[in-house]
């Protein structure tokens, strides 16, 4: 069955679950990346450069959630969030939009986001001062450990 | 872009608000738009002193990294004691040489594996060599058990990031990057390591 018979499938299932068809998805891939992996080694697929390489290695990844350790201490794969003085040493020089958005259950999801055009538009002193002020932050937080 | 790191070199403002669009595409992908998280762990990586505060741990790992303390002059001596602004200057700084004459306990040695530990991993794209010495086999060997291991295995970020199947007390590798330690009694101890940058520990110096 190809990729794209499977996503059709996993489309008419009527699910709208999303974790559920990443997961199916990832399945998926998971048996085309076996079957690669094994067609490589016949020299069925040649690797030719590295970046043939980083494509597969990329999808790899991907199937496997592997976050290269940039991660949360639970290893959750979602990065740590930030503390308030954090996030105001950010807001206070770039602009942070919300957008929100309706999960599948009907939760309301708020994510916060910067426009790399707004990120661009900051000087040097801004970037200097922002980075300043949010590492302050996060040792002061750091700080709160010391007994 | 190791030239232009906040710090003495090149001042607070080494890096301009494009630079950082630049990085974040070539990290995150085609995307208009990041997450203050994801800006904030770029930061953590271009800046020395911001990487070791986010992830460097001390007391066994116990306890996260501070380079100041507020209020630290309350008569809480575990306060006073880990107030140590002036080692940001010394991490922040990435002349090619870099020589810090000091008096003792200072807690050099500990920010000196910290900045190598950023060091090796903000360049592991480029699978990077770094010598680590001590006057000393015993010193060496004490340090890397007593100091830095209980690091590398206490802190899950670094624990995820060291390889299992090279990781003794003189050799490790840290995702493409290698470390080495040796002790610099005899000089043929380092000869014909392939090193991209020195660390020299606790070379007594008379004045």
């Amino acid at each position: 069955m190809s990729v794209k018979d499977e996503v059709q499938k996993i489309k008419g299932s009527g699910s709208a679950n999303v974790e559920s068809i990443a997961h199916e998805f990832n399945g998926v891939a998971g048996d085309l990346l076996a079957q690669a992996v094994a067609d490589i080694k016949s020299g069925k697929i040649q690797i030719r450069d590295t970046t043939d390489l980083e494509k597969v290695y990329r999808i790899y990844k991907d199937v496997n959630n592997i976050t290269d350790g940039m991660s949360d201490e639970a290893g959750t794969g979602a990065l740590p969030e930030l503390n308030a003085g954090q996030e105001h040493a950010i807001e206070q020089r770039v602009k942070v939009n919300t957008e929100t958005t309706t999960s599948s259950n009907g939760d309301v999801v708020q994510k916060k986001t910067i426009k790399l055009s707004d990120l661009a538009d900051l000087s040097k002193e801004d970037v200097g001062k922002m980075i300043n002020d949010k590492e302050k932050a996060a040792n002061n937080e750091n700080a709160k450990d010391i007994v | 872009m190791s030239n232009k790191v906040a710090g003495v070199i090149g001042g607070l403002d080494s890096y301009s608000g494009e630079d950082l669009a630049k990085i974040a595409r070539e990290t995150y992908g085609a995307t208009d738009s990041i997450t203050p998280e994801q800006l904030a762990l770029l930061m953590d990586y271009l800046v020395p002193s911001s990487y070791i505060i986010r992830n460097h741990r001390i007391k066994n790992g116990k306890q996260r990294f501070t380079f100041s303390v507020p209020n630290y002059g309350d008569n809480i001596p575990s306060k006073a004691f880990s107030h140590r602004p002036w080692q940001k200057q010394v991490v922040n700084d990435i002349s090619n040489d870099l020589v810090v004459i000091k008096s003792r306990q200072l807690g050099l040695s500990e920010i000196n594996v910290a900045f190598m530990l950023w060091w090796v991993d903000s360049h592991s794209y480029a699978g990077v060599n770094a010598l680590y010495t001590f006057p000393t086999y015993r010193q060496m060997q004490d340090f890397v058990k007593m100091r830095l291991n209980p690091i590398l295995e206490g802190v899950p970020y670094f624990k995820s990031i060291v390889d299992p199947n090279m990781n003794s007390i003189d050799s490790k590798k840290i995702r493409n990057s290698f470390l080495t330690f040796r002790t610099s009694s005899k000089p043929g101890s380092v000869e014909g390591i392939n090193a991209d940058a020195v660390f020299l520990d606790r070379q007594t110096c008379p004045l």
